[in-house]
């Protein structure tokens, strides 16, 4: 059966290949002699492009193999936007603040009793940062609450 | 020196109080992942990783070594008792391991798995001190052609013997490849693919992406569906096998233990494929096949032999040759890399304590987890009563900080969730992170074998048929690459 799942994925292998293979000539592909800097990376681009419309073909016939169903996608795109938000506000707001809510979401995505999840995202990013920034050395951002840490 | 001088030196490195407790840590470490499904080695050594920054790198390897073939021996306990394997390469332990639990012999064939498991092992570890050495040896006889056309050949192994799509193999191991020329061109210093981007001349960071592809991809994965877990109740005494047992399985452990030494050798062969082999084999040489998958402990003990003597064998290639054959393998040479140590062939010579450490470590962890697994059997199956969410909590948390102590900067946690979801989708349409990963990590050590071979040659690509050795490894490589093809033509005809 034609999956238009898997043709999407071709065409995003066959788009890397051609940005892959257009850049190198850009950087100079130099002779066999003399390889330059785009030279490798060109012809793995080329090989990539090949495959990517040999898988195209076959998923075009239908025959590009079996894969797993998604399940309920609301979870993993919860817990990838609580991530992100936690790249963006973890230098501001620090560890201790945006791991209390991204264990939060987290332990929610996981239908976590309340009670608990409360407790978890009380005592894991404390705990964890005692661990790692002071006995492991490893430093991590206060943030807000650099006048406690 | 002879070989057991350089063993008792190994164990002089190995039985330092602090290598001691890092083989201990890492054995228990890889029960606790290989009893828990839903995180395998792979995301564990990634995991842990940036806490090896600090160490010594022989302690590193040491414990991440014991979390691989840890894993091993933890990994059949789920298969026994919940009919869920901890991790892929016991998943045929399910087929006669739950039956036995179901028929009331859950603690035999717990016990002679964990036996079977420490036999193997012992076995493998003795195989690699013997056979590893003459092999380091034969590779410092090769050139850059040479170098280049086993790079090739071990890449194509992990893709053909890794999954059943080779063309999704191949497309990953492209990919991989590409990926792996962002950065500084290793000849001329020209930075290439980085769009202005100062942390991408450095390449993209492995600890960061192999978080991302192994640990976040697993969590999100696990995030889609409610588990099940359910214990089988059943009586865990008399863990030690019966005579009868022995004599029904100490031929299919020895068979088992040979199988899985020879297919862990193989890059991409690695303990999956082992215990599968060593399962059909077993079947095919009984005398009543018709028992397998009904509770015959010869279908428990060879699977399990073979896959851990399978995990010790994998250290060969990347021990000799500096050929990462699997991704937990892989996770190991990125540890080593990041102390400055290039595995291959002079590693012997130039870290001869890291060598013969790491090997010794591995008789010392094999023995620990013999005295680990049957004694704590209770412990570890009380430990499967954990609530998940928990667990998935702290490897979110563990991946940040991982992420964020490799250069204290928000970019790399950024980075881990791009990989993240890169591996979550790649799961998705099935397509193998592995050849990926691999692909990577020996990209720039390709190209560099490449543009030598073709510069000494003066451009001849003919070089690399002209030689012997290399013509031998690419016409392997041609030839695993045609088998695909070669089935489905036979399947057609006789169809």
């Amino acid at each position: 059966m034609r999956k238009p799942g898997d043709i999407v994925v071709g065409l995003c292998f066959l788009a890397i290949g051609i940005a892959f293979t257009v850049g190198s000539v850009k950087l100079k592909i130099g002779v066999p002699t003399e390889p330059q800097a785009g030279f490798f990376p060109f012809i793995d681009g080329i090989i990539l492009i090949a495959l990517s419309a040999l898988f195209l073909f076959q998923a075009w016939r239908g025959r590009a193999g079996d894969s797993p169903a998604f399940g309920r996608v609301g979870g993993p795109a919860i817990v990838v936007l609580a991530l992100v938000l936690y790249v963006a506000t973890l230098e501001t707001l620090g560890y201790v603040i945006t791991t209390a809510i991204l264990s939060a979401v987290v332990l929610r995505v996981m239908e976590t009793k309340p009670g608990i999840l409360v407790l978890v995202s009380l005592i894991l990013p404390v705990v964890s940062y005692l661990l790692f920034d002071r006995l492991l050395g490893v430093t991590l951002p206060p943030g807000l609450m650099a006048a406690i840490f | 020196m002879g070989l057991f001088e350089n063993l008792a030196n190994g164990f002089v490195v190995a039985l330092s109080a602090s290598n001691l407790f890092y083989c201990a840590l890492g054995a228990i470490l890889g029960t606790a992942i290989g009893v828990l499904p839903g995180l395998g080695p792979p995301a564990t050594i990634a995991l842990l990783l940036p806490v090896t920054f600090r160490m010594e790198p022989v302690s590193a390897v040491i414990m991440l070594a014991g979390i691989f073939y840890g894993a091993m021996y933890g990994g059949s306990t789920t298969s026994i008792l919940l009919n869920i394997p901890g991790e892929a390469a016991s998943v045929v332990t399910c087929l006669d391991g739950y039956k036995m639990a179901r028929n009331g012999r859950a603690g035999a064939a717990l016990g002679i798995s964990a036996i079977g498991s420490f036999i193997a092992g012992t076995l493998g570890v003795l195989g690699v001190s013997l056979m590893a050495p003459t092999l380091a040896s034969f590779a410092l006889k090769f050139g850059p052609p040479e170098y280049c056309c086993l790079v090739f050949l071990g890449l194509m192994m992990a893709i053909y013997l890794s999954e059943e799509s080779v063309l999704k193999g191949l497309m990953m191991g492209a990919l991989g490849l590409l990926l792996g020329t962002v950065g500084l061109d290793p000849v001329d210093g020209i930075p290439r693919f980085t769009f202005g981007v100062n942390r991408l001349m450095d390449g993209v960071d492995f600890v960061v992406m192999a978080m991302g592809l192994f640990g976040i991809a697993e969590i999100l994965c696990n995030l889609e569906a409610p588990e099940n877990r359910e214990v089988f109740k059943t009586s865990l005494k008399g863990l030690l096998p019966t005579l009868e047992d022995w004599r029904q399985c100490w031929a299919s452990v020895l068979r088992g233990s040979v199988l899985g030494f020879f297919i862990g050798v193989l890059p991409g062969g690695g303990a999956i494929i082992s215990s599968f082999a060593s399962y059909a084999l077993e079947k095919r040489l009984s005398k009543h096949p018709e028992r397998f998958g009904k509770g015959a402990i010869e279908g428990v003990a060879a699977p399990e032999a073979a896959n851990n003597a399978a995990s010790t064998s994998s250290f060969i290639p990347l021990l000799t040759l500096g050929i990462p054959g699997n991704a937990s393998i892989a996770m190991i040479f990125v540890a080593l890399m990041i102390h400055g140590i290039r595995p291959g062939p002079l590693l012997l010579q130039e870290h001869p304590d890291l060598f013969w450490g790491v090997i010794a470590s591995m008789y010392i962890g094999n023995a620990l987890l013999l005295a680990l697994n049957l004694p704590l059997i209770n412990f570890w199956v009380r430990m499967l009563k954990v609530p998940y969410q928990y667990l998935a909590v702290i490897v979110v948390v563990v991946c940040v900080i991982g992420a964020y102590s490799v250069n204290n900067s928000a970019w790399d946690i950024g980075m881990m969730v791009f990989f993240g979801i890169l591996g979550y989708l790649l799961r998705k349409f099935a397509f193998p992170a592995s050849p990926f990963i691999l692909a990577m990590i020996l990209g720039p050590m390709l190209e560099k074998t490449l543009q030598q071979s073709l510069i000494a040659s003066g451009g001849d690509f003919m070089t690399f048929l002209n030689r012997p050795i290399s013509a031998s490894l690419l016409l392997a490589a041609g030839l695993l690459m045609l088998t695909p093809l070669a089935k489905s033509l036979w399947k057609k005809q006789k169809g």
